[in-house]
């Protein structure tokens, strides 16, 4: 079973995602870039690291990219190379492109934009080796 | 067994007993009490974490031994060159030097980091036979060769359960001394468990908590049970949340971790896993705070 964070402050698009990711594998949800950064700790601690990170950029606390940027930090700092790193996707609302820009310096793997269409994202999974 | 009668919550103690009896009724038939008093033992716990820290010395101490905590691997080995250990208990995954490269050092190994001011001192013989248990929180396959590698003699897993440690005990300890020590009225015993500090910053405090805080989190605790058999699991995440905030101001890192894994499986809906954590939860708090009261 494969482990999947979805990271969303919006509880109506946090449940959807979870509802349409489940079939993939269990869905965890936290709610800000705080607790992303502690579940994603969690996880590896507990040797059950996450497969898939679902971020979304526009969050309160910490936003998205700074939650990216640290997980990537913590990979390198545990000598994990590039096949076993996490997938993730950036999720956020059209038309921020320094944004996307920045994802991408920072090595996410996707950006998917919001309103997500389903289809899209499928896609998007198969094409960064998801499913 | 005094901590039970001084605080309410404390019939956890009067629990464990019978279970004791009931796994070895042909030893504990003859003298019940054999079973849990390791009176005068001398255990070294080596461990970072404060609240294991507290919990297992709690734990320790109301069987009766003597315990010694050191907050890391250097203090670890500083411990066991100056007194004689019947037990050590050495936590994995700890700051300056982990429990595997510690255990090579006290069994006469080379250290691994020379450049490090040398650790390895002839006193240091004064446990090389002692028993080293590892304490640790996951123990993966493949994980028990490199304890042994290391030279322990065997694992115990976190959170640490009474029954678990009781058996261990039992194994490790030399029961003659115990035998001896029959003899000694068991009243001596509680003058005898004192604890001592080997290291500044391994200090015994219990988490940074006022009677306020402690009754929020007991309240919480309850709160939770009963939500959970109305199955209101919107209520319980509020309810979690403000739990995991307590215990992150109180700095009880593991207690809030689990409330954290909760809170996650509450947003899954999945309720036995919750049932488990709270479970675990409840167990780690009452265990914590009865240990608290025996000693105000």
């Amino acid at each position: 079973m494969k482990r999947i964070l979805i990271v969303e402050d919006d509880m109506v698009s946090r449940k959807f995602l979870a509802k349409f990711l489940s079939r993939y594998g269990d869905c965890d949800m936290v709610v800000d870039g705080l607790e992303a950064i502690d579940a994603y700790l969690l996880a590896s601690q507990d040797g059950q690291p996450y497969d898939l990170i679902c971020l979304d950029v526009m969050m309160p606390k910490i936003d998205g990219i700074q939650v990216l940027k640290t997980i990537r930090d913590l990979e390198r700092q545990n000598g994990i190379t590039e096949n076993e790193t996490c997938k993730i996707i950036m999720t956020t609302v059209l038309g921020e492109t320094p944004v996307v820009q920045s994802a991408f310096d920072y090595n996410c793997n996707a950006y998917a934009s919001k309103p997500l269409d389903m289809k899209k994202l499928t896609a998007v999974l198969g094409k960064i080796g998801f499913i | 067994m005094t901590f039970s009668s001084q605080l309410g919550v404390g019939s956890t103690f009067s629990v464990f007993l019978p279970m004791i009896v009931t796994k070895k009724p042909g030893q504990s038939a003859r003298n019940p009490q054999e079973d849990t008093s390791f009176s005068g033992q001398q255990i070294l716990l080596v461990e970072d974490d404060r609240v294991n820290q507290i919990v297992v010395t709690k734990m320790l101490k109301s069987m009766g031994a003597v315990v010694d905590v050191a907050g890391n691997g250097v203090a670890g080995i500083d411990a066991v060159s100056k007194k004689k250990y019947d037990l050590i208990l050495m936590d994995i995954q700890m700051p300056k030097m982990d429990g595997l490269e510690a255990t090579r050092i006290i069994r006469g190994g080379q250290q691994n980091n020379p450049s490090d001011e040398n650790l390895y001192r002839p006193e240091n013989q004064l446990n090389r036979k002692t028993p080293i248990i590892a304490l640790t929180a996951f123990a993966l396959k493949g994980d028990e060769a490199s304890f042994k590698a290391s030279g322990m003699d065997g694992y115990l897993s976190k959170p640490v359960d009474r029954i678990q440690m009781q058996s261990l005990l039992k194994k490790y300890l030399d029961t003659k001394q115990q035998s001896k020590d029959q003899s000694v009225p068991l009243v001596t015993s509680s003058f005898d468990v004192q604890m001592r500090l080997m290291q500044e910053d391994a200090l015994m405090e219990p988490p940074k908590s006022t009677v306020q805080e402690r009754e929020a989190v007991t309240q919480r605790i309850d709160q939770l049970h009963q939500l959970l058999d109305q199955k209101n699991l919107e209520l319980m995440e509020v309810i979690a949340h403000q739990l995991k905030g307590i215990f992150e101001r109180m700095n009880a890192d593991e207690l809030k971790n689990l409330v954290f894994k909760m809170e996650l499986e509450i947003r899954k809906s999945r309720i036995g896993t919750v049932s488990e954590y709270l479970e675990q939860i409840a167990a780690i708090w009452f265990e914590m705070n009865a240990g608290a009261a025996g000693e105000n």
